[in-house]
């Protein structure tokens, strides 16, 4: 166990180290939370009827709606604006390309383990979002640094099981990756509609009927409800534990569909040969 | 157009990325707004447009949209460096910049579809409420375009300079078109130092252009000034994209960095 931990411990490091290696990447991949929700505040800020120079009361309460949100899907990372080409399916990616993925299997831990290695890069980049998000919160809304100590234990497991289901959904998405082997249907099946399925700036009640079922079986939204009801007091769907309870069940069944699902793409493709077609 | 062709489902990722990015733009719109437009008036004061749906999905659908063109173009020389077939076609093209001019040509051949099936699609989840004066629109949508390939030109030219150029095309077109430009709210909320900044940039007066056109019907003789402003600084544009490229290549062949990526 102490053994697969340091593997994946050092998969992290070398991901860590590859990503540096991308300097203008990482720099990106490092500050695009902030850069995303500038765009964002400043058209909720127009809609509110507000300038820079004169932001009235209700304009906050809409911005801060907006932000909460947006720092919430920051934990969950999947679907953000700008980070495009960043998680763990195309750390997988990359790997495949550079042709260094047969000899990362060759050592001697399971594969899920080095998987999961990429996936506490991403955990930590993600928790560093929303870390951020939250410090920059607490100076643009000083209200949410007064939040009362119950309800920031139920910001920190909803941000938390946001990332868990991030990196467990992340082992699901880097089987399909492997399986499909193209960039534009990953985005187009995986990556994209999480933003939009999530609610994270925006009601999910707005939503078209078909639409509107698949976001209240979406983890993520519960989650991004969770956390926002912490910081403002204003939650729209379930009762702020029961949210959270779902993120994580949602998180444990991502988990373990993804192991599975991986497990048997990589043997699979082990045995075919197929693993080094790219 | 032929390597494009065996990518099909960049084809299909592409015509839904109007959707995925502006909608839930549109959605946070209503949710502040109000479903009947109960919280109208201070950004009808504000803007001059009663159609919020329109004037987010409109400009904001040429932006995500037309995104594709900056890396698109870039994107083709560090396929073709990565094929080892970038020496090949420099070597027999007479002026290098058809490089830059072909890759152009081909893209804007689907841009104009990625556009229409973007703004056809966000009508799925609000009313847009178009009206359109087709001539002015036509107008500025082209000159959007002329615009964007000025654009696409300069940041292409990083390509031969920078070894991972794709994310730095991308921060600096989403910091300068949807923050800077204004792609989804008025330039007024700025203050006044950064209205001028704003107006120094050819975006901006696409966005304008193209909202009068396509939401309040605006003809093209109202619009006459800003068609030439943004004529004007789209022309600067290309001409600083073509000297940025002789620039870019002369220096990659001289340190044989052009094989590098």
């Amino acid at each position: 166990m102490s053994s697969n931990l340091a593997i994946a411990m050092h998969v992290a490091k070398k991901e860590l180290r590859v990503q540096i290696g991308y300097r203008n990447k990482f720099i990106a991949d490092v500050l695009s939370h902030v850069i995303g929700i500038v765009p964002i505040l400043l058209i909720t800020l127009a809609l509110s009827g507000s300038s820079l120079n004169d932001i009235d009361g209700i304009t906050r309460a809409n911005a801060l709606f907006v932000f909460l949100g947006y720092a919430a899907f920051m934990a969950f990372g999947f679907g953000t604006p700008i980070m495009i080409y960043t998680g763990m399916a195309w750390g997988i990616s990359e790997e495949l390309q550079t042709g260094t993925i047969e000899r990362n299997f060759l050592a001697p831990v399971s594969r899920h383990t080095i998987v999961a290695g990429i996936g506490i890069y991403y955990a930590c980049l993600y928790a560093f979002h929303v870390t951020t998000l939250m410090i920059l919160a607490f100076f643009l809304f000083p209200s949410t640094a007064e939040i009362p100590v119950g309800n920031l234990a139920v910001a920190g497991t909803a941000a938390l099981g946001l990332i868990a289901l991030s990196a467990g959904l992340g082992l699901s998405s880097a089987a399909m990756f492997l399986m499909i082997r193209d960039g534009s249907l990953f985005l187009l099946f995986v990556h994209r509609p999480f933003m939009i399925l999530s609610g994270a700036i925006f009601l999910i009640e707005l939503l078209p009927g078909p639409l509107k079922l698949i976001a209240l079986v979406n983890p993520v939204a519960y989650g991004v409800d969770a956390f926002r009801w912490a910081f403002s007091g204003h939650g729209t769907l379930e009762d702020p534990w029961l949210e959270v309870g779902i993120v994580w069940a949602g998180a444990l069944v991502a988990a373990i569909v993804g192991v599975i699902v991986l497990g048997r793409v990589i043997r699979r493709q082990s045995r075919t040969g197929e693993l080094s077609r790219i | 157009m032929l390597v494009q062709s065996r990518a099909r489902s960049w084809f299909i990722t592409a015509s839904s990325t109007g959707f995925f990015f502006v909608a839930p733009l549109v959605l946070m719109g209503k949710t502040i707004i109000g479903e009947k437009g109960e919280r109208l008036g201070p950004f009808s004061e504000l803007s001059g447009y009663d159609n919020y749906t329109g004037y987010l999905a409109v400009p904001l659908c040429f932006a995500f949209l037309t995104n594709s063109a900056y890396s698109w173009i870039g994107q083709r020389i560090r396929s073709e460096q990565q094929s080892g077939t970038l020496e090949r076609l420099l070597i027999s093209l007479k002026y290098p910049i058809s490089l830059l001019l072909g890759g152009a040509w081909a893209h804007i051949s689907f841009l104009l579809f990625f556009i229409v099936v973007g703004i056809a699609s966000l009508s799925l989840i609000a009313d847009l409420d178009l009206n359109i004066d087709w001539p002015a629109a036509i107008v500025s949508g082209l000159l959007h375009l002329y615009a964007v390939y000025g654009f696409a030109f300069i940041l292409s030219s990083l390509f031969l300079w920078i070894r991972d150029a794709f994310i730095v095309q991308q921060s600096i077109s989403y910091f300068v078109i949807p923050i800077l430009a204004g792609a989804g709210f008025p330039i007024a909320i700025f203050p006044g130092w950064l209205q001028a900044v704003s107006k120094a940039i050819p975006f901006t007066w696409a966005f304008d252009v193209e909202r009068a056109s396509m939401l309040a019907h605006t003809p093209v003789s109202e619009l006459w000034d800003e068609f030439v402003i943004l004529f004007v600084m789209s022309s600067v544009m290309w001409i600083i994209g073509y000297w940025m490229f002789n620039v870019t290549l002369k220096r990659a062949k001289r340190t044989g960095s052009l094989g590098l990526y």
